[in-house]
């Protein structure tokens, strides 16, 4: 038996061709930074194992910048990290703080020291930043934040775990988070230009702070915010004026606490101006209250669209038409509808008829939707939904519907995905996923979701 | 209508809108590539045959593509073809952030199209660069990495037939930084 792949030095007894010398080191770098691996430590290269397949790889491993430019703070390993940095030469930066394993105050200042000393003298090569930490380390890492970081151009703000915010926030519990509100003023020297901004903290978004950094972004992502008519915060007027000016928004999530002093949808009044964001291909929409959004912009680029109803009111079936029937979605190509109400709420029948009616106009005005997700709880009747479905819409080709089930005191919601027979009209159902139903109403269902109907 | 002819001495009738998703051919046709043009004229000359510069473009003239054999510019025109009338990528995109947002998704069509030996996929890719078709190169490298994705080293090595070069010493050290890296 042969050792030829063993090792050394020694040659194959059969000299078969080796494509890969063909190729100029360009090429190869194109090809290696497409097949990272996730090793069993998250702190080393993505490309550390691939360095370990000959010397030509090694060599072009060691010296591709771009190979090294991840840091992320959360290794304890000081030197290892500035091994990472060293040979990210002059790349830009994607720097990494805090995160689901944050765990404790002295955890936070040894990655704040880290900070200053590796990261801060090179703030003029930081493109990306994500910050995941309390608000104390909040306090600790803005306070040396305050110096241009000139190509920076991917800015992700999130609250630490454990900092679990309740779903519908008393009165008092809103006005804590406005207590709690961070200081951002002279973020970055107010020069940076982010192409990318995701927020997502419970409490109200210093806008003055970020307007002058969004003027060319391209995806922003507001999370777990409160609106707050405080001069200086984020009401939807404001965000309106903002959207105006961003010309280039491609993708917009809006995710907001529920204000418990407003019943129904926020309309504002008078309604303003149509905002033109003619480059924006996807919409998401986190809680019924924001739906009203959509008909104050218009979309002509639109293809996701994601819209999930919360369980306060209003919810999908209660919805008139007079949102849906302002909208055009003739360019939406996927749509997520999502619905959280407790499974109890309706009867069955009602349900049904009620759920068909909005979603019934969606499918006849947009001819061209291929996928679409419904996820409110049918009580197992999606087959009795998908026929008036399938005549409707004859583009469809996959369908995600939903149903509840109850077993052993606990609640779950079962998904299936069905493939649709476009010339026989014939629905063939392809996969199910059984959910939890806390899981499902607490919203984190909407990647999983995005997934499925994405990827299968 | 445009004239290709490969290094085995095939010529290839092809649609301008067709010849046009190469950047290369295209330079070269609108006469702006004047290095492309100097590598095409020696060519020539070296062939017996003469270009002149304001030939490039003239239908009865030929574009030689002295690094291209004719199965694999086959294959290269049927992927032009397929895809012509697409909007063309622009710019530079090679930064870090793009390489790292690039994901290795490949579309139906294209998959069936690059499934071929890995001969012809490594000429597929040469070819792309040199005639500078991004998109064909980006799903021939997109390939390549696709079949290294969750492989070991030495898996990598026996896919590929690439010879193990590092000393026992070499290797030694290497697996030595590398779990001493993973114990962090």
């Amino acid at each position: 038996m042969s050792n030829s792949t063993s090792s050394c030095g020694s040659h194959p007894p059969k000299r078969l061709p080796h494509y890969f010398e063909m190729l100029p080191n360009e090429i190869l770098v194109i090809i290696l930074s497409l097949a990272p691996n996730e090793g069993p430590n998250r702190y080393t290269s993505k490309y550390t194992h691939l360095s370990m397949v000959c010397k030509r790889w090694r060599y072009v491993i060691m010296n591709t910048p771009t190979f090294w430019s991840e840091i992320d703070l959360n290794c304890r390993d000081y030197s290892l990290l500035q091994t990472t940095l060293h040979r990210s030469k002059n790349a830009g930066l994607s720097v990494i703080m805090g995160g689901p394993d944050f765990p404790n105050y002295d955890d936070t200042t040894r990655q704040i020291v880290a900070f200053e000393k590796l990261v801060f003298p090179n703030l003029d090569r930081l493109t990306s930043l994500s910050l995941k930490l309390s608000y104390s380390g909040y306090r600790e890492i803005y306070s040396i934040l305050r110096r241009s970081a000139p190509v920076l151009k991917h800015l992700y703000l999130y609250r630490a775990v454990g900092d679990v915010i309740p779903w519908s926030p008393s009165y008092h519990q809103m006005e804590y988070y406005r207590y709690e509100a961070i200081n951002l003023d002279g973020l970055f020297d107010g020069a940076c230009s982010l192409e990318t901004l995701t927020y997502d903290m419970p409490q109200p978004i210093p806008w003055l702070t970020f307007e002058p950094l969004i003027s060319n972004i391209k995806e922003l992502t507001l999370r777990t915010i409160l609106w707050d008519s405080t001069p200086g915060c984020l009401t939807q007027s404001s965000l309106l004026a903002i959207l105006d000016h961003c010309p280039f928004l491609e993708s917009l999530e809006l995710k907001t606490i529920p204000d418990p002093s407003v019943n129904g949808v926020k309309f504002i009044s008078p309604k303003p101006n149509l905002v033109n964001l003619p480059n924006l291909s996807k919409l998401i929409l986190g809680t019924s209250q924001d739906i009203a959004l959509i008909t104050y912009i218009s979309m002509p680029k639109l293809a996701l669209l994601h819209l999930h109803f919360d369980r306060t009111y209003p919810n999908l079936l209660t919805l008139t038409g007079n949102i849906f029937d302002s909208f055009d979605f003739s360019s939406v190509r996927s749509a997520v509808i999502v619905d959280g109400r407790s499974i109890l709420a309706y009867p069955k029948l009602v349900r049904i008829n009620n759920l068909l009616e909005p979603i019934g106009t969606f499918f006849r005005l947009n001819h061209g939707t291929s996928a679409l997700a419904i996820t409110s709880d049918l009580g197992g009747s999606a087959g009795v939904l998908v026929a008036p479905l399938l005549a409707a819409m004859t583009s469809l080709e996959r369908l995600l519907t939903s149903s509840s089930l109850v077993e052993n005191n606990s609640s779950q919601v079962q998904f299936t995905l069905s493939e649709i027979d476009s010339k026989k009209r014939k629905s063939m159902t392809r996969q199910s996923y059984l959910w939890s139903l806390p899981y499902f109403q607490e919203f984190n269902i909407y990647p999983r979701l995005k997934n499925i109907i994405n990827l299968h | 209508m445009v004239i290709l002819a490969t290094s085995d001495n095939e010529q290839f009738n092809v649609d301008k809108e067709v010849a046009e998703r190469s950047v290369l051919i295209k330079n070269m046709l609108e006469g702006e590539n004047p290095i492309a043009l100097a590598v095409a004229f020696v060519y020539m000359k070296l062939n017996g045959s003469f270009i002149r510069h304001e030939d490039v473009g003239e239908s009865d003239q030929s574009i030689p593509l002295p690094n291209i054999t004719s199965p694999v510019l086959k294959k290269v025109l049927e992927y032009c073809e397929h895809h012509r009338g697409e909007p063309l990528p622009s710019g530079d995109t090679d930064n870090a952030d793009d390489v790292r947002k690039r994901t290795t998704d490949i579309s139906e069509w294209d998959q069936k199209f690059i499934t071929v030996d890995q001969e012809m996929l490594f000429e597929i890719i040469l070819a792309a660069n040199y005639l500078d078709i991004k998109p064909l190169l980006d799903v021939g490298c997109k390939t390549v990495a696709n079949m290294i994705k969750g492989k070991t080293p030495e898996e990598i090595r026996k896919l590929f037939n690439i010879v193990n070069d590092f000393t026992p010493e070499e290797e030694a050290q290497i697996k030595k930084e590398n779990e001493w890296a993973e114990d962090r």
